[in-house]
């Protein structure tokens, strides 16, 4: 199991919005930005689990799924829980192949996700989730051989 | 109702207290004694002859009623806490001046205890002459389907205020006030500012519907739509026509919103400097410390 740690300061910007004709700015709630990132293969179920560890927990449950990712929000704040990646070993996925998987499909992914949701803090969330996969898939990865 | 639920407890325990103490001392003397009277030979004489499951019942009472007084203590306790917390807040934000400025911490309820709060309300105002126009404006404002955000501790002018602030967890158009519209987004710290000064405007003489608007009407209409209230009889009701707003939702464990924490301002300019930003961070961060 792979483990990144995540500098909350890095992806406190706040975000602005305009309701109405007001211009309304927030932040993103501390309980919103993931603390770590873990990386681990299931083999039971053949499935590579990115996990996000946040301050606090809650019950998952899956919001969206296709042929290749399943992701699962909190069942009340609707952030990113989890996201697998399925048919690892029935695919025969490589640590390469995995990797150029997720940089090259799992982007669009997101944004299919994020088409579910219209609040700017979930949206937030899937992006801090986004750039912190994308920055740190090499070391997020990693495949029993 | 706390006082009512405080009255009803020691009532009870009272009664009970008297009822065992009282089973000893009755006999067949006592019960002649007050034959007389209507109601209390019966009573008399029913203690005296079921003594035993009488004390049973009393202790019964006596212990349970003492059990959940133990078990309702940290109940209140937290909510002391969170009022210290409150006035704190207050202090070390605007270095205690409750007149220009206010922070409220709001508890979502559900739409049963917020239509049971809507008619405590009406008879509050209704055996009070004084207040009779704001019965007929609570009148007209009953409660729709949905979840509410009612005054829960206060520091600043109204303080037992009971209005509140409908809240719906995905459409965004069934929120109302400002409060609301934090709630829905969800966010830390979020803020707006520089809301039309309306304070000195008579509400009653103002004419929404008129062709040509008058000055005071427009700025009515501004106030109503960056402060995302959709009918005046909704304004009529808050008590203080705050310019700045500044909120945080309150998560409960598991991630459910417990309700929100606000400070709103009456100040000329934007008071929510970035000091003030971190400092009330810290504070709802605090408070979900506290309600998780």
């Amino acid at each position: 199991m792979t483990t990144i740690t995540i500098d909350p300061r890095r992806y406190n910007e706040p975000i602005e919005l305009k309701f109405r004709g007001v211009k309304i700015t927030l932040h993103i709630p501390p309980n919103f930005i993931p603390e770590s990132v873990q990386g681990q293969y299931v083999e039971k179920n053949d499935i590579f689990e990115i996990h996000f560890n946040y301050k606090d927990t809650e019950a998952g449950m899956v919001e969206f799924e296709n042929n290749q990712f399943v992701f699962i929000v909190g069942k009340n704040t609707k952030k990113l829980i989890s996201i697998s990646i399925k048919s690892i070993k029935a695919s025969q996925i490589n640590g390469i192949i995995l990797e150029q998987k997720i940089k090259s499909e799992l982007p669009q992914a997101f944004e299919q996700i994020k088409k579910h949701f219209n609040r700017q803090v979930e949206l937030r969330n899937f992006d801090v989730s986004r750039n912190v996969i994308m920055d740190g898939a090499d070391n997020l990865i990693k495949l029993p051989a | 109702m706390p006082i009512l639920k405080y009255i009803i407890f020691a009532a009870t325990l009272v009664t009970a207290i008297v009822l065992k103490t009282s089973v000893g001392y009755v006999n067949e003397d006592l019960i002649h004694h007050f034959q007389g009277y209507i109601l209390l030979p019966f009573l008399l004489s029913f203690i005296y002859h079921h003594q035993f499951i009488v004390s049973v019942v009393c202790e019964l009472i006596i212990t349970s009623q003492i059990i959940s007084g133990v078990l309702l203590y940290p109940r209140n306790y937290i909510k002391i806490r969170k009022e210290r917390l409150i006035k704190d807040l207050c202090a070390k934000l605007f270095n205690n001046n409750p007149i220009d400025h206010r922070v409220t911490l709001f508890k979502e309820v559900n739409y049963s205890y917020a239509v049971w709060r809507h008619i405590c309300c009406l008879c509050y105002h209704l055996i009070r002459p004084r207040y009779f126009f704001r019965f007929k404006l609570h009148l007209m404002a009953f409660p729709l389907p949905g979840n509410y955000l009612i005054v829960y501790i206060r520091e600043g002018s109204y303080k037992t205020s009971r209005t509140m602030f409908r809240v719906e967890e995905n459409e965004v158009k069934k929120c109302q006030g400002v409060v609301g519209f934090f709630r829905f987004q969800k966010g830390d710290s979020a803020f707006v500012t520089d809301l039309p000064d309306i304070s000195n405007i008579d509400l009653d003489k103002v004419n929404l519907k008129a062709r040509k608007k008058a000055e005071e009407t427009k700025l009515v209409l501004e106030y109503m739509r960056k402060g995302n209230l959709r009918d005046i009889e909704s304004l009529k009701i808050v008590h203080q026509k705050a310019r700045h707003f500044l909120g945080s939702v309150i998560y409960k464990e598991g991630g459910k919103p417990w309700g929100m924490i606000l400070v709103d301002s009456n100040a000329s300019t934007n008071p929510f400097t970035p000091e003030i930003l971190d400092k009330f961070k810290i504070y709802s961060g605090l408070l979900t410390c506290l309600v998780s």
